[in-house]
């Protein structure tokens, strides 16, 4: 599944670079990822017993002013393919070949409370310099790590939490207790 | 009286002597003309006889006095041999009556051993047992004085000196 999605994530990626149209794209696929989040339209839009002209019409309907024509001809393509159902994964793989075009990497910083935006910010570009690239990064809450941070950016892990330290504390003692 | 010639019958008659002296060689003779030689030759076969009895006799005796030695010999070899049987035997017998009480002794000295090891193993494991847990406790008492005492404040200083590590590193 994921062959077919990057074979037509490649191919409309190829497409945003030759238009110099890579956040454009992005931008339009991820409103019709969300669109395509709707259980209704999936199934529309992916059931074999509507009539593929109905789709394309709905379609045209639906996008005609929210995304550009070789977005809706791409579209019309999935459904003559009948690969609609891959579109919400050719929408991720679209946005991981932007990020590696742009070098970005996106991740998560754990915390034990809501980050500020200065502290979000700052976090970010730390780690975008330690890991030389661009780090965008998700905040999620764990009230397990007693203080600090832990950022998790693919297999890059930098755990500054106290529940780390604790963890440290308590491998130290057993080792010297042996 | 009588008058005897005592001295006169006592005298031979030299005819009569005569006689009798060539009728004694014409016996002696005769004897030797016709006897001499048979009773000669039997004499001689009943010697011969009795002489090849004699040594028949001599010979079995010495071949009885041979086998008597040779069965003196016999058994004097086997007996000799049954010695060495027994003491072969005697000898294999503390051999394998050694080698056992040594299995046996190793053996012993290898459960000991074992059993030893495995006390050992049991009171490590069961120190590193109760440090875990000792360890443990405190690290939950803690963490939940810790959860008590940090505020919002103490977070924002970790996150800063987070911040500055990174940026050193």
């Amino acid at each position: 599944m994921s062959k077919i999605a990057n074979r037509y994530a490649v191919a409309l990626f190829e497409l945003a670079v030759e238009e110099d149209q890579i956040d454009r794209y992005q931008q339009q696929l991820a409103w019709i990822k969300e669109v395509f989040h709707d259980d209704t339209v999936f199934q529309f839009f992916t059931s074999i017993k509507v009539d593929k002209l109905k789709k394309k019409e709905m379609l045209s309907t639906i996008m005609q002013d929210q995304v550009d024509q070789h977005m809706i001809s791409f579209l019309m393509i999935l459904i003559d393919k009948k690969r609609v159902s891959f579109i919400k994964a050719i929408a991720d793989q679209f946005h991981s070949l932007c990020n590696k075009h742009y070098n970005i990497q996106e991740g998560y910083v754990y915390s034990i409370r809501k980050l500020s935006e200065q502290e979000h910010k700052e976090i970010e570009d730390a780690v975008s310099k330690k890991l030389n690239s661009t780090v965008k990064l998700k905040n999620y809450l764990n009230p397990h790590l007693i203080a600090g941070v832990k950022v998790v950016v693919n297999d890059t892990v930098i755990d500054a939490s106290y529940q780390a330290q604790m963890s440290q504390l308590k491998a130290q003692l057993l080792k010297e207790s042996r | 009286m009588f008058d005897i010639d005592i001295l006169g019958s006592l005298m031979p008659d030299p005819i009569t002597m005569l006689a009798q002296l060539m009728a004694t060689g014409i016996l002696l003779l005769v004897f030797k003309k016709y006897l001499w030689a048979p009773v000669s030759d039997f004499l001689q076969k009943r010697a011969d006889v009795a002489q090849q009895a004699l040594d028949d006799a001599y010979q079995a005796k010495e071949e009885a006095l041979e086998k008597q030695e040779q069965a003196k010999q016999q058994l004097q070899d086997a007996s000799e041999k049954a010695q060495r049987i027994i003491e072969r035997s005697e000898n294999e017998a503390k051999k394998i009556k050694s080698q056992l009480l040594s299995d046996a002794q190793n053996q012993a000295k290898l459960k000991i051993e074992q059993a030893n090891s495995q006390i050992e193993l049991q009171r490590r494991e069961l120190q590193s047992n109760i440090r875990k847990e000792i360890v443990d406790v405190a690290m939950l008492v803690s963490e939940r004085l810790m959860h008590d005492k940090i505020d919002e404040t103490f977070d924002r200083d970790v996150i800063q000196t987070f911040l500055k590590d990174v940026d050193k590193s």
